[in-house]
């Protein structure tokens, strides 16, 4: 038997130069660095959430390696809109220490959301969408149904981004390496001119993490 | 503000007085008020009315009447948002002459969307449509025809000043007009702007308003 999976949801894989990620990480873990738990507390993953200030949290922001971002932003963009931007709302970075994980989660508030290696590892990023089958039928057959979740890894490399739509879940592995795993992890939400039809106008001013960093 | 439902999505309904609904109407009838089909595929749709100028096709604007509904969409987003407020992105006039109805439709690029009723009137109402659960689940096994009510359907009358509120995924439709008087009514969209503090769901939207005359013309004039 052939399983051939019917899924129309995708993350999206871009390399670019690894000095420029190297630059921009050490120049984060040099910041007043901010650490807050993420998700549900057994979970063990920081995310560390910015350069302290006296109101907010600032996103973290290098300019060389945003610009890169943004190009990759821009890809996907295109292939989901017409004649509309994103921009580059929020951003932090995330810490993995040996043994831990993070929960399965959705990015609220972001269309799409991004994520940047710092290193090479084996501890995935895994994505995971629920069985249909199962949602639609649970409750009618729930005791007989076998819960066949799709899931799709992708393994971290220095240089890599991936960007996917903000409302996949996807968790962060059991990390089984010594060294800390990094990673800078980003949102996005539309901004510009996204509709001047009639009826339909929108025109959105998104802050961005460069302007949150003036 | 009284709160109705339509289906399980809470809509909200407020009234304006009469005096503020005849400013909007002589408004209406001095403004260059550019009248264009609401639905291309239709022929005999009501029309929808812009403000014609030299960049195109503005919102119609009425200093009062949105300072009127930016306050009744304050009461709207705090009964569903946290931080978040609701603001005008575009607001249209629609103009229904006899025999004129509408199809079903939604309305994109918009949250909540309203409608002020700029007359009374017995006959032509809208309608809203919502599948019943049973209809949704079920529909790819049992013919359609087996399953009675599978639309909920909910309307509402016209009455002079009256402004509902509803999530803008609602489908609805003008049902037939009936009477000789033209039927006018004020329809608005609405977007989220506002911060979020949450970590890792930051985020700061501000909107270009499309009805402010200030606002307005610079963004139509990009395009």
């Amino acid at each position: 038997m052939n399983k051939i999976p019917l899924v129309n949801s995708h993350v999206y894989e871009f390399f670019i130069d690894p000095n420029i990620v190297d630059e921009a990480f050490k120049y984060f873990l040099s910041l007043p660095i901010t650490t807050k738990g993420a998700g549900r507390p057994q979970t063990g993953t920081k995310s560390l959430h910015g350069i302290t200030s006296e109101n907010d949290y600032i996103p973290f922001y290098h300019e060389k390696l945003f610009i890169e971002i943004q190009k990759c932003v821009d890809l996907v963009c295109d292939l989901h809109f017409k004649n509309t931007k994103m921009a580059i709302c929020d951003s932090w970075l995330t810490k993995t220490e040996f043994g831990k994980q993070s929960a399965i989660h959705t990015h609220n508030c972001s269309i799409f959301s991004g994520l940047v290696y710092f290193s090479d590892s084996t501890t995935p990023t895994k994505f995971i969408l629920d069985d249909p089958f199962l949602q639609k039928n649970a409750h009618l057959f729930e005791s007989i149904i076998i819960n066949q979740n799709y899931t799709q890894s992708v393994e971290p490399k220095l240089g890599k981004i991936i960007i996917w739509d903000s409302s996949l879940k996807h968790k962060i592995s059991v990390h089984k390496e010594k060294d800390v795993r990094y990673t800078l992890a980003f949102n996005t939400w539309l901004t510009g001119s996204i509709s001047n039809r009639l009826t339909g106008q929108l025109h959105s001013n998104v802050v961005d993490v460069k302007q949150k960093n003036q | 503000m009284k709160e109705f439902l339509i289906g399980n999505a809470n809509c909200y309904e407020f009234q304006a007085t009469d005096q503020l609904v005849d400013s909007v109407l002589a408004n209406i009838e001095n403004s260059n008020v550019e009248y264009k089909k609401i639905s291309l595929n239709q022929n005999n749709s009501p029309t929808m009315g812009y403000i014609k100028n030299e960049y195109g096709y503005t919102s119609f604007y009425h200093q009062e009447l949105y300072s009127f509904l930016d306050e009744c969409l304050k009461e709207v987003a705090e009964k569903n948002f946290n931080n978040f407020s609701l603001k005008i992105v575009d607001l249209w006039t629609t103009k229904s002459k006899f025999g004129q109805s509408s199809q079903s439709h939604f309305h994109t690029m918009s949250i909540f969307s309203g409608l002020l009723y700029l007359s009374d009137c017995d006959r032509s109402e809208t309608e809203f449509t919502m599948n019943t659960r049973l209809y949704d689940n079920w529909k790819f096994f049992i013919h359609e025809n087996f399953i009675k009510n599978k639309e909920q359907t909910y309307r509402v009358k016209p009455k002079k000043g009256k402004i509902i509120i509803w999530p803008s995924d609602i489908k609805h439709k003008i049902t037939p007009h009936s009477t000789k008087d033209d039927r006018y009514t004020i329809a608005f969209n609405t977007f989220l702007e506002g911060i979020s503090l949450k970590s890792s769901a930051r985020i700061n939207i501000s909107l270009t308003d499309g009805c402010q005359p200030e606002d307005a013309i610079p963004f139509r004039k990009k395009t």
